[in-house]
């Protein structure tokens, strides 16, 4: 995967290059907005880790522009200015995820992974939790290497579930993601088949788990809380 | 305690009018009292006005006596003190009583001047006789009147006679008149100081430093508000720069921070390094809450914003769930609905995500924190955790402050910092023990539609 660091603070960006590139990663690094439009205009990357504040511009502006070209490569903001409201300043110009300086290399590489796994993203072909794996092309899902039958709404649940890795995922997203238009569900229609699934994925000896949020919706974790 | 300036100059004027009035009574009593004959003469003449008053022309032309009982009341229950005789140009007695009471010369002086009076010695009391001439119906008629003593008080009867005159007609008007002028001219002259300070009095603690409007103030106010907006502009452009600091601060720390971080990301796996990883953990948290109590200081909350409550509630819990999760707790959010409130969507989560880290790590492994949204306003977090005694809750705001010096996992900054949220929203940190253990506290915002 391409990975495009804008970071202008030199040891910084080179930890983050290090640690990235462990992490299986192809890391470009731009020092500034000059030198990251000129990377993105001839060698455009899977996936952008930009800090906001640069010497010679604002990474937000940058990312505006990105934008508005209609360019969609998923962008990571880890930024040092987090105020009460600067988050928010940054996910409505385009940003997909965003980070508060000082965010552990491992961390930036587990949501860029994340945001590769978005629907449309490159990584959204297999998705893999603990030994379940999903491959989103047959759908069909493997538990500790054996395959497991499942019934198509549980499979749909599961992929939602997957696609959040590590996120709450509210009910009305599942339920807009599962149910079309026509079939009106059930209020304890979701449950049932999250119930069914955890009980299935329970007997296949899947080490993950659903975890419900209560008000909220639900979350999938590996087993053991890790 | 302060009092309206308005208020306070009405209430001087009245009670200097009231007071000139007062010095007027006094001065017409020392007046009357410098000259008691003029006082019993005019006594004399009082009386003399009120018998002429009874006199009046009968059918046949004549002039007839026909006194009120109130007139001859006097006369009749101190027959020994007042007496009067009425006689025509012609000397007959038109009206008469008491008339022994001098001797009879004492009465006749026919030809004498039109008014006179004398003091005449009858058995060793002095009597005063009084004889005016006056016109009635075309009639010349001459009346005399006289007194030993004043049983009846006539001449106290005089005097307020006087002060009625002098001072009740003439004066009360023009002093009543006065008042009210003073009291409309005093609100009208005050109308823009009154003004200037509504204008500061809105100006509360969430609505940030406006300058105070100084049209149509009166020039030696003026140059007090204006000192006073210098004062808030120079407050403002203080925020305006803390602000700054703040953002260069969070920047010039966390960016070494993340250094130091990732750097410590390249060492070999070992205890030692577990350890300082988790140092440098809680001093990236310990940053994290400097800046935003940095933050929540200078927060200013727009009057006019709104947000819906149950959707930051929904927010802060959905990102916070995976972190309760790894922690091994429970969080649940109850009560989702549009429950729109006036107030600052970032300060509220800010504020919620700090209840919510401060109730799982109080609360024991299993348990479930709860989010509870409900009209109008309330935002609560209950939590399962051992309580805070009555005699810490009005302390757990303190900034710094921390149950115990074993406490590591907080930085004593988190409810301090939620308390300043709640006040920059007009409200206040409500800390009560769960009926059924634990925690509960809540915020309390202003509905949207109030207002």
């Amino acid at each position: 995967m391409k990975l495009l660091l804008i970071e202008d603070v030199p040891p910084l960006a080179e930890l983050t290059r290090e640690a990235l590139e462990t992490e299986g990663f192809t890391v470009d690094h731009a020092a500034n907005v000059e030198s990251a439009r000129a990377i993105l205009s001839v060698a455009p990357p899977d996936v952008i880790v930009l800090d906001l504040g640069l010497p010679d511009g604002d990474g937000l502006d940058l990312l505006h522009g990105l934008r508005n070209a209609g360019k969609a490569i998923p962008v990571l903001v880890v930024t040092a200015r987090a105020g009460l409201n600067d988050r928010i300043d940054g996910l409505d110009r385009g940003a997909d995820d965003y980070m508060v300086k000082p965010a552990a290399p491992a961390e930036i590489a587990a949501r860029c992974r994340a945001l590769l796994r978005r629907p449309g993203g490159l990584l959204g072909r297999k998705l893999q939790l603990g030994n379940l794996a999903f491959d989103t092309a047959s759908r069909s899902v493997t538990a500790a290497g054996r395959p497991l039958v499942l019934a198509r709404r549980e499979i749909d649940v599961l992929e939602v579930l997957l696609r959040k890795l590590g996120q709450s995922v509210p009910r009305r997203v599942i339920e807009d993601a599962i149910y079309t238009l026509d079939e009106a569900p059930g209020p304890n229609a979701l449950e049932a088949s999250v119930s069914r699934l955890r009980r299935q994925l329970a007997d296949a000896g899947a080490n993950v788990e659903i975890h419900t949020i209560r008000g909220i919706g639900y979350l999938i974790t590996e087993a053991g809380g890790a | 305690m302060s009092r309206s300036l308005v208020t306070t100059l009405i209430r001087r004027l009245l009670l200097a009018g009231g007071l000139l009035t007062l010095l007027n009574i006094v001065f017409v009593t020392a007046y009357y009292s410098s000259d008691p004959e003029g006082l019993r003469r005019e006594k004399v003449s009082h009386q003399i006005d009120r018998l002429a008053e009874a006199l009046k022309a009968g059918p046949d032309g004549r002039l007839a006596f026909r006194p009120s009982e109130r007139l001859m009341d006097t006369f009749t229950r101190y027959p020994d003190a007042y007496a009067f005789r009425i006689e025509d140009h012609a000397g007959a007695v038109l009206g008469e009583a008491n008339g022994s009471l001098v001797p009879a010369e004492s009465w006749r002086v026919p030809n004498g001047p039109d008014a006179w009076w004398s003091d005449v010695q009858v058995n060793g009391r002095s009597v005063l006789v009084g004889s005016r001439r006056a016109n009635v119906a075309g009639e010349t008629v001459r009346i005399a009147f006289a007194a030993a003593g004043d049983p009846s008080n006539l001449l106290l009867f005089v005097y307020f006679d006087e002060l009625f005159v002098h001072v009740i007609v003439s004066l009360l008007p023009f002093a009543i008149c006065l008042m009210i002028v003073n009291a409309v001219t005093v609100r009208q002259s005050l109308r823009s100081l009154v003004h200037a300070a509504d204008a500061a009095r809105k100006a509360g603690p969430s609505h940030g430093i406006a300058a105070l409007p100084t049209r149509g103030l009166p020039t030696e106010v003026l140059i007090l508000v204006e000192a006073i907006n210098d004062a808030l502009r120079r407050l403002g452009e203080a925020l305006e720069a803390e602000r700054a600091f703040t953002a260069e601060a969070a920047h010039a720390l966390r960016t070494p921070l993340a250094v130091l971080s990732a750097r410590i990301e390249t060492l070999p796996k070992s205890s030692e390094i577990d350890a300082v990883r988790a140092d440098i953990v809680a001093l990236r948290r310990l940053v994290n809450q400097l800046l935003s109590a940095a933050q929540a200081d200078t927060l200013v909350v727009d009057p006019v914003r709104q947000c819906d409550l149950a959707a930051v509630a929904e927010g802060v819990v959905s990102a916070m769930a995976p972190l309760a999760i790894r922690e091994g707790r429970g969080l649940a959010l109850e009560g989702v609905a549009p429950v729109m409130v006036r107030g600052d969507a970032d300060g509220i989560a800010h504020a919620l995500r700090n209840l919510v880290e401060n109730a799982l790590r109080f609360s024991p492994p299993g348990e479930e924190v709860l989010v509870r949204v409900t009209e109008p306003g309330l935002l609560a977090v209950l939590d399962r955790g051992p309580g805070i005694p009555d005699e810490q809750k009005p302390l757990v705001t303190k900034r710094f402050w921390r149950a115990s010096a074993s406490d590591l996992g907080g930085t004593g900054l988190g409810l301090a910092i939620v308390q300043r949220i709640a006040e920059a929203h007009g409200s206040a940190l409500d800390i009560r023990d769960r009926h059924d253990g634990g925690t509960v506290i809540s915020l309390q915002f202003l509905p949207a539609s109030s207002g």
